[in-house]
């Protein structure tokens, strides 16, 4: 099955030839660099050099030697080509090890981009290898991943558009039949109830939204809803995410790598993260047990925070743990700009680029509402140039934590329904429970309440009922008391308007009906 | 004195055989890694230091001579042999690119950014927290672990990997400045005499050769096994009561151990062969590496780079 009998060989000499530009085009940069002379002040160096000279040193040498081994022409009557030694796949894999190494040696954004080049230069040699001598068993799955690995661990650097092409050229040499699958099951296994609705509005124009971003309202503006504003997304109509076929068809055949968590949500203790096939992720959290819901969520050009991040930099921490099955989630994923086949069935919407204020200067312990936001305000974080897209997707039950972003927000509820609970940036940071820096993680935008345990919907972890101490009671009774949360379940089409600096809690609701 | 060296040979970096062999001119030929410990250099000197990067190996022998070279040396690294060759000797250069040099005596060490703004005399730290000198200072992935005069054991480095600290990070010791490691202080066999550090692990041994081992052991599968927390704790290897350890080495993901008794161990990952062990892609617990030495030779210590071992013998 893996290993197609015919691919299509006008597109796989097509994918050849685009290979031996790549790795000559790696040749050229390693020699440019080696053979620089001291006069490199006016000639800077790519960035590769930083990597130091013998790394390129073996990259080149790695480079050249698939070259000299490919150098017959490409055709169906070349004959064999000679094999390469063992050698060479083990001096590519060192290279990647030793790039990869450096991804944790460094927080997450400062690691040097020379390294993020030096790996995703080996993982195309690596995939040019496996092309031109295709081992007999998971062919087509280990070029993917070679390729989709550069991606997700290293930004596929300047190499991008090659990488592109090239999962493109692929995919047309050998093409993938998706099997037909029903939709989505909309079933929910438990539904909270809805106590403080937020108000809903058709769509708005662009500028009503400035001018509701703009009011100097005492705590800047309110979350809302808009019932409108993306019903024209071929996501919701003539490309429908909630259908697995679909979805399947637009990642080479669920071929394609997702980074998915593992866990109910990223505070329990043994979350963990892994970079598996789509459709292995759909079958395994998805169809096979509970359900799905689908939301791209575009936070609009304002202050940002750091990106997502694939570093498994945020550890586990200590809350409550549960021993039902592993849930597992399509969290936070830069899909769109991964997998750019999907980007076509959304459009940003223009109210992503408003410019809304920035977050209030935080206050402590008053409960209401605080004076008029000053807009210019210095802040920490730079403003987009343009709209972060990050992905969701996941089965019911998973759960975002009750969290702040350092940007304004507009998540599109596309498949499924979601529950969203909301609390003001005023509230106090002692009520709410910031946590702080855990194991050098600054983790100060999340709260330890488990809003699902403390309503009653979700169980108690074991060391949760060990900590039941009149003092924890009497915090939770406090931070019940608090008055001014919204909440509301977003249905699919509808996009909820998050202001900078509001806690949320996010909860999947839908179910799969094969669940227990 | 022989050196006998076993594991990563990219850069050909195991050939002392030709003195040209550091990177003056551009190789073309790959080079099979070493899976056995084979002798790669026999000299009349005593050796007394081996510096192993990820791309060369230094060799000191007599105080009079530069160390001897193979492999591929970084300019950086060429740079500071030419200008500063005893700070070479002495220099901890961590993956995060930090650089902390010292004179090899004093108690005081300046921490620099990277290794071109030292050599750039860019401004540094000054780390001055030790109450005696500094008479050993090692790198591990990201941080440093140094030893004092006095037999104490000090660690810094990046918080996210705090047990590699072995030692409480609080408001006033912080993960970024030298701690004391508390848990090594009134050891039942007498002080530290000598540390060891790589990858994620770093290893402490006393004047009564006990081994204590800590560190990050979520950072390599191949390790796993050692079980490594924030406390350093005793390694037993060889038997149920553990061998005395006369030299212990770390390299990113593989420890070597030499015994009192004259056994070589090792432990973890053997992907290029710097076990000693051919055959296994890795050992996940201690195993014994047979060496076969003439009747008089004796291994008087191990050391390690980042994918190598070596095996000093008289």
């Amino acid at each position: 099955m893996d290993m197609p009998d015919m691919p299509k060989e006008k597109e796989l000499h097509n994918l050849k030839e685009s290979c031996k530009d790549a790795i000559q085009a790696i040749i050229t940069e390693c020699a440019a660099i080696l053979n620089a002379d001291d006069d490199s002040i006016n000639h800077p160096l790519p960035e590769l050099a930083n990597c130091g000279e013998p790394l390129i040193q073996l990259l080149l040498r790695q480079a050249r030697q698939i070259l000299a081994l490919y150098r017959s022409p490409v055709s169906v009557k070349a004959p064999p080509l000679p094999l390469p030694p063992p050698l060479l796949l083990k001096r590519i894999e060192d290279l990647l090890s030793t790039s990869y190494s450096k991804f944790y040696a460094f927080p997450y954004k400062d690691v040097p981009p020379c390294w993020r080049r030096l790996y995703t230069d080996a993982s195309i040699l690596k995939f040019c290898h496996i092309l031109f001598w295709p081992p007999s068993h998971s062919f087509l799955d280990t070029l993917i991943r070679t390729l989709d690995l550069s991606i997700i661990l290293a930004g596929a650097a300047a190499k991008r558009p090659w990488i592109d092409r090239a999962l493109s050229l692929l995919e047309s040499a050998f093409p993938q039949t998706v099997p037909s699958l029903p939709p989505f099951s909309t079933r929910e296994p438990f539904t909270p109830p809805v106590l403080r609705p937020i108000s809903r509005f058709p769509s708005p124009s662009f500028t009503d939204f400035q001018a509701y971003l703009s009011a100097r309202k005492p705590g800047g503006p309110r979350p809302l809803i808009f019932t409108g504003l993306v019903s024209s997304w071929p996501a919701l109509t003539t490309s429908p995410w909630s259908s697995p076929s679909y979805l399947l068809s637009r990642t080479f055949g669920g071929r394609r790598l997702v980074p998915v968590e593992i866990g109910r949500s990223y505070v329990d203790e043994g979350w963990s993260q892994s970079l598996i096939p789509f459709n292995e992720f759909l079958s395994a959290y998805i169809i096979g047990i509970p359900s799905r819901d689908t939301t791209p969520h575009s936070p609009a050009p304002s202050p940002s925070g750091p990106s997502s991040s694939l570093s498994s930099s945020s550890p586990p921490c200590p809350s409550p743990s549960h021993n039902a099955p592993p849930t597992g989630y399509l969290a936070q994923h830069p899909l769109f700009s991964h997998i750019p086949t999907l980007h076509s069935d959304i459009l940003t919407p223009d109210l992503c680029y408003t410019s809304p204020p920035r977050l209030p200067p935080p206050h402590s312990s008053s409960s209401s509402p605080p004076c008029l936001p000053d807009l210019d305000a210095p802040t920490a974080v730079p403003e987009l140039d343009s709209p972060q897209l990050n992905a969701w997707f996941g089965p019911p039950g998973t759960i975002t934590p009750l969290h702040t972003d350092p940007y304004h927000n507009l998540l599109v509820q596309v498949v499924g329904r979601k529950f969203v609970r909301l609390y003001p940036p005023w509230i106090d940071s002692r009520v709410i429970r910031k946590r702080g820096k855990e194991n050098g993680v600054e983790m100060g935008n999340t709260s330890e309440w488990d809003l699902g345990v403390l309503e009653g919907w979700d169980q108690p972890g074991p060391e949760a009922e060990e900590a039941e101490e009149e003092e924890e009671e009497k915090e939770a009774n406090e931070f019940k008391m608090v008055s001014e949360w919204v909440d509301c379940i977003l249905e699919p089409g509808e996009t909820l308007y998050i202001p900078v600096g509001w806690w949320h809690y996010v909860r999947g609701l839908s179910r799969n009906q094969c669940a227990p | 004195m022989e050196l006998h060296a076993t594991g990563l040979n990219a850069w050909n970096q195991l050939d002392f055989s030709n003195p040209s062999n550091h990177g003056e001119h551009e190789e073309h030929e790959e080079h099979e890694d070493i899976s056995t410990f084979t002798c790669i250099l026999s000299t009349g000197y005593a050796i007394t230091c081996i510096r192993s990067f990820l791309s060369y190996i230094a060799v000191y022998t007599d105080p009079s001579l530069p160390p001897k070279l193979a492999g591929s040396v970084p300019h950086t690294h060429q740079y500071l042999l030419t200008t500063q060759p005893q700070i070479h000797r002495h220099i901890a250069e961590a993956s995060n690119n930090l650089v902390v040099v010292h004179d090899g005596s004093g108690p005081t060490l300046q921490q620099h950014t990277s290794l071109a703004s030292f050599l750039l005399n860019q401004p540094f730290h000054t780390l001055s927290a030790f109450p005696d000198p500094v008479i050993q200072l090692l790198a591990y992935e990201t941080g440093f672990i140094a030893l004092t005069s006095a037999g104490q054991v000090y660690t810094w480095g990046d918080e996210r990997y705090s047990p590699c600290l072995g030692r409480e990070v609080t408001g006033s010791f912080p993960a970024s400045t030298p701690g004391l490691v508390a848990d090594l202080l009134d050891l039942p066999t007498g002080p530290v005499t000598s540390i060891a550090a790589g990858g994620y692990t770093l290893a402490a041994l006393t004047m009564g050769n006990d081994l204590y081992l800590w560190g990050d052991s979520g950072r390599s599968a191949a390790l796993s096994e050692l079980k490594l927390s924030s406390r350093p704790e005793p390694a037993v290897i060889g038997n149920e009561e553990g061998k005395d350890v006369a030299s212990v080495a770390v390299g990113n993901s593989h420890l070597v151990v030499l015994t009192t008794d004259g056994e070589v161990y090792a432990i973890g990952d053997n992907t290029n062969g710097q076990l000693g062990i051919s055959g296994e892609a890795s050992a996940r617990f201690w195993t014994r590496v047979s060496i076969n030495l003439p009747d008089k030779r004796a291994i008087t210590a191990v050391e390690a780079g980042p994918k190598n071992s070596f095996l000093l013998v008289k």
